[in-house]
């Protein structure tokens, strides 16, 4: 992405401007002949294939996706330009849109059954409906004239005449540079943002309500509607489409392009256009070869240039620089650096300006007591094949209490968390929050009613930097769905988003520059900056689990204070622990589970003296669940 | 045509489209990976055959024999060198495997040339007439074969070590690995069975389909449908399914036309797909955190 923050807005701006002056030029003088009839062709080419490289990076270079009949949506967009100018007499300019929309609709249903199981599903559907839609051009003789293909597609007209080769071949281009500008805003946007973390963190992005399946659905639709408008840009090109340019080899040829120029770069999608329309040219007499050399190519690029051509060059551009000067990071507009330096301020009234950490008004219900339960499970039952991991626990939550689920090994802790924010489904049993009912809801639904969670195993965006893991909490309530793609109120949402993360890593007392790769952080700091991002989702109820774990005495010191300072804020927390001490010093109330099964509840006081709960820890034997039982879990 | 007629010359393809799709399966329960050119293994394992015979000249049974010995290294190297190197690295073990397939299909077809070539039958050349269809003893000698085939690996996969083993790398491959299960080895071995497999399956549709460069895109394609659509983690789905998708192939030609065929087949499987998401016979997979 640090390609991206050179280009900046000026970039943007730039890349419209010259497109529009292109598109000025080219109707201004349509028959202007400054470029070779075949120059031209190559550039339009080249132009038309940047734009569907553009769109297949989207998936392959940002996501974890792949599309191996890209060739398919290509050819949705050829087709309906041709028809509608060649059949009907259309504008080609008109049927640029209709040719996008055309495509994104076939993403979309493809994808929507497609990307809703883990797996390469939308891969090998992409295959097929790249051989069903050209077997449809062959079949469908009156609509799409068979093997013969359409002719006699009129080129756009300026002044009475069409576009000549030259001016065509700048209006392609003009497309080019505008869909290289938006690509690199969309995945730059809290949208492509939010893609990205959808793809690498999927479990840790749904406990902060990013919707994968939408994100994913929306990226491929995207993808698939550049490669549309790139197909009727094409049905210009040669004003003749036939079934032959639309077949395996095309789509992989796109692919090719894709991952030679450079999987997620700028300019991988020009770079490997420009291979794609020049390399065959080089090698005439190989056409027999293509694919040979595409299928080479391929495993060249993923085993010696895993970037690409564009991440050679940034290796080369990085090694001239480093003999002038030291790489400086890219600026963060950090407006509090100081108050994520010095210690926090312990201020649970705080609030106003920023978008506030807590919701309003829920510091307010923090009496116990009347006011009804924040989390209500009953017979909550979860069975893995014949083995029931819960057995009718019930499991209360008070408003403003730190709840604290103790139990040893296998009790079924983190099964009943998974269970709270709609990871694990259950086999019988009721959940409500807040009065409502939110057993089946989806993790990511979970989480917009205001549940937020840490994970026993630490599960943050390892490359990418503290700031924008702890962000990440906040994209869906500032806006991360499509919204986010649109340029001012996305670029609004973006900075509230960085606001409320400088907010929450100021509270939660991070020592370190928020700009550290999370992954380089030690554990203990890794647990903070997901406690932060938890934060940063404005939860009403938090699920720690085992938040302690890998933690030094001090650093475990600390931590208790903070859960306080939570609860200060009127947060409620659940909270695991293996730390038995580090709970019963915490927790106002005390949930005991064992073998699945509720053992006790009560204050820390009554369980640390519970029979039970002594027996469950040490054997029938009896004693102090304090410091024997931590040494006992630890053993 | 005749139904009993669609019946027989589909369960014979739908046969094929199990094996192959048996072999996405196999790879898929270990390690979360597949070859996605499992179809050009399908190829490899004829066309290395029909070399064998034409070429080299040997007997049948022994060109048979030979062809699968050479998919056993060849699924080891598919495994050590498309998957493995990118099995923890998002989709790029897809690329490798679909790279591999375009180079082994088009330098198969530079060799070997455009030409498609017969292949002689297991048993007997000449039609048999059963219910009023006309079907070649090949055609029957498939589908025995894939239940052969299938019942053989799930008496593995169940009752032997290795296939606990197996089981046990696919249910949590770190927790198999500290109880001392070889992990890698164990997904080594997956890919040399969908290898095999494969191969097999290749040799035995080649008599009916015939061999050229080109045979495996479309198989190794249908077969990682009924994958999908039988459930990748079901044997028997995956068996059925196959079955049924060779019938109705059969059926949507005789009826509507060559042209609508693979259209309607692939669209009914995303419909499927979209209904039952696990596939038809599949359980939902648990996803962990």
């Amino acid at each position: 992405m640090r390609a991206v923050t050179w280009l900046g807005r000026a970039g943007y701006l730039g890349a419209v401007a010259a497109a529009g002056v292109l598109l000025a030029t080219a109707l201004a003088v349509p028959n202007a002949r400054w470029l070779s009839g075949y120059l031209a062709y190559l550039l339009m080419l080249a132009a038309v294939y940047t734009i569907i490289a553009v769109g297949l990076d989207l998936l392959v270079g940002h996501g974890d996706q792949i599309s191996l009949g890209h060739a398919g949506f290509y050819a949705l967009g050829a087709y309906t330009a041709a028809i509608l100018v060649a059949r009907l007499g259309w504008s080609l300019w008109l049927t640029l849109p209709l040719a996008l929309a055309v495509a994104a609709l076939a993403g979309a249903l493809l994808a929507l059954p497609t990307l809703r199981l883990e797996g390469p599903y939308l891969a090998m559907a992409t295959i097929a409906f790249g051989l069903v839609v050209q077997n449809v051009l062959i079949e469908w003789l009156p609509l799409t004239g068979g093997h013969n293909g359409i002719a006699g597609i009129a080129r756009p007209v300026a002044g009475g005449r069409p576009l000549g080769d030259t001016a065509y071949g700048l209006v392609a281009v003009g497309a080019a540079l505008l869909a290289l500008a938006f690509g690199a805003w969309a995945v730059r946007s809290l949208w492509g943002r939010s893609y990205r973390a959808v793809c690498r963190a999927p479990t840790a992005s749904a406990a902060v309500g990013l919707d994968g399946y939408r994100l994913r659905v929306g990226a491929f639709a995207l993808s698939a509607a550049l490669a549309g408008l790139a197909g009727a840009l094409y049905a210009g090109v040669n004003s003749f489409v036939s079934p032959d340019s639309f077949g395996f080899d095309t789509s992989i040829s796109f692919l090719t392009a894709v991952i030679l120029g450079g999987r997620g770069t700028l300019l991988g999608p020009v770079l490997g256009a420009a291979a794609l329309v020049f390399l065959p040219d080089l090698l005439a007499g190989l056409a027999e070869y293509r694919l040979l050399l595409f299928g080479a190519l391929l495993l060249f690029c993923i085993y010696f240039l895993p970037r690409g051509i564009a991440g050679l060059l940034r290796a080369l551009a990085a090694r001239l620089a480093r003999g002038r000067s030291a790489p400086g990071l890219a600026p963060v507009a950090v407006s509090s650096t100081t108050a994520v330096t010095s210690p926090p301020a312990d201020d649970g009234a705080r609030g106003g300006a920023q978008p506030p950490v807590a919701p309003a008004g829920a510091s307010t219900s923090a009496a116990m007591g009347d006011a009804p339960p924040l989390l209500e499970g009953r017979d909550l039952t979860v069975a893995f094949g014949g083995f029931l991991a819960l057995r009718g626990v019930d499991f209360v939550v008070q408003r403003g209490t730190v709840h604290g689920l103790i139990g040893p090994n296998g009790a079924g802790k983190t099964t009943l968390l998974n269970v709270l924010g709609g990871f694990q489904p259950v086999v019988r049993g009721r959940l409500r929050f807040d009065g409502r009912d939110i057993l089946g809801l989806p993790p990511h639904a979970v989480a917009r009613l205001g549940v937020a969670r840490t994970f026993q195993h630490i599960d943050l965006l390892r490359e990418e930097s503290v700031l924008t893991n702890v962000e990440s909490g906040a994209w869906q309530r500032c806006g991360g769905g499509a919204r986010g793609l649109l340029p001012l109120v996305g670029a609004r949402a973006a900075r509230q988003a960085r606001a409320v993360a400088l907010d929450c890593l100021a509270f939660v007392g991070l020592p370190v520059d928020p700009r550290t790769p999370a992954g380089a952080l030690p554990p203990g700091q890794q647990r903070l900056v997901e406690l932060a991002r938890a934060l940063a989702t404005a939860p009403r109820l938090l699920l720690l689990d085992e938040p302690a774990a890998g933690l030094t005495p001090a650093e475990v010191e600390r931590l208790a204070e903070l859960v306080r300072r939570i609860r200060a804020r009127g947060i409620t927390i659940v909270l695991i622990e293996h730390h038995v001490d580090f709970v019963l010093t915490c927790a106002d109330r005390v949930t005991v589970l064992d073998y699945g099964e509720w053992i006790a509840e009560g204050s820390p006081e009554q369980v640390r003296r519970d029979p039970r709960v002594i027996a469950a820890y040490l054997g029938e034997s009896g004693g102090e669940p304090g410091g024997a039982a931590v040494a006992a879990e630890h053993a | 045509m005749s139904i009993t007629q669609w019946i027989l010359s589909g369960a014979a393809l739908g046969a094929i489209y199990s094996l192959v799709a048996f072999g996405y399966a196999i790879t898929w329960t270990t390690s979360r990976t597949m070859n996605f050119s499992q179809g050009q293994a399908v190829m490899l394992g004829a066309v290395l055959a029909w070399a064998a015979l034409a070429v080299l000249r040997l007997p049948l049974p022994l060109a048979i024999l030979g062809a699968v010995a050479v998919m056993v290294p060849f699924g080891l190297l598919v495994e050590r060198f498309a998957v493995r190197p990118f099995r923890r690295t998002g989709p790029t073990w897809l690329i490798s495997t679909v790279a591999l397939g375009i180079l082994l299909e088009n330098a198969v077809l530079a060799l070997f040339g455009k030409d498609v070539q017969p292949f002689p039958a297991l048993v007997g050349e000449r039609p048999l007439q059963l219910l009023g269809a006309g079907v070649y003893p090949q055609e029957l000698l498939i589908p025995v074969a894939a239940v052969a085939l299938l019942g053989g690996f799930e008496l593995l996969r169940q009752r032997t070590m290795v296939g606990r083993q197996m089981r046990a790398v696919a249910y949590d491959e770190t927790t198999a690995t500290l109880m001392g299960i070889p992990a890698e080895r164990m997904v080594a071995l997956g890919y040399v069975l969908a290898s095999v497999i494969a191969a097999v399956g290749g040799v035995i549709v080649a008599p009916v389909t015939f061999v050229s460069a080109t045979m495996g895109t479309v198989i190794g394609l249908k077969g990682f449908v009924v994958a999908i659509v039988g459930g990748l983690e079901s044997g028997w789905g995956i068996l059925l399914v196959g079955l049924l998708y060779g019938v109705l192939e059969q059926a949507v030609s005789a009826t509507i036309g060559t042209g609508a065929r693979d259209a309607v087949g692939f669209g009914l499987a995303i419909l499927v797909l979209a209904l039952r998401p696990s596939g038809l016979l599949g359980r939902a997979t648990l996803r962990r955190v």
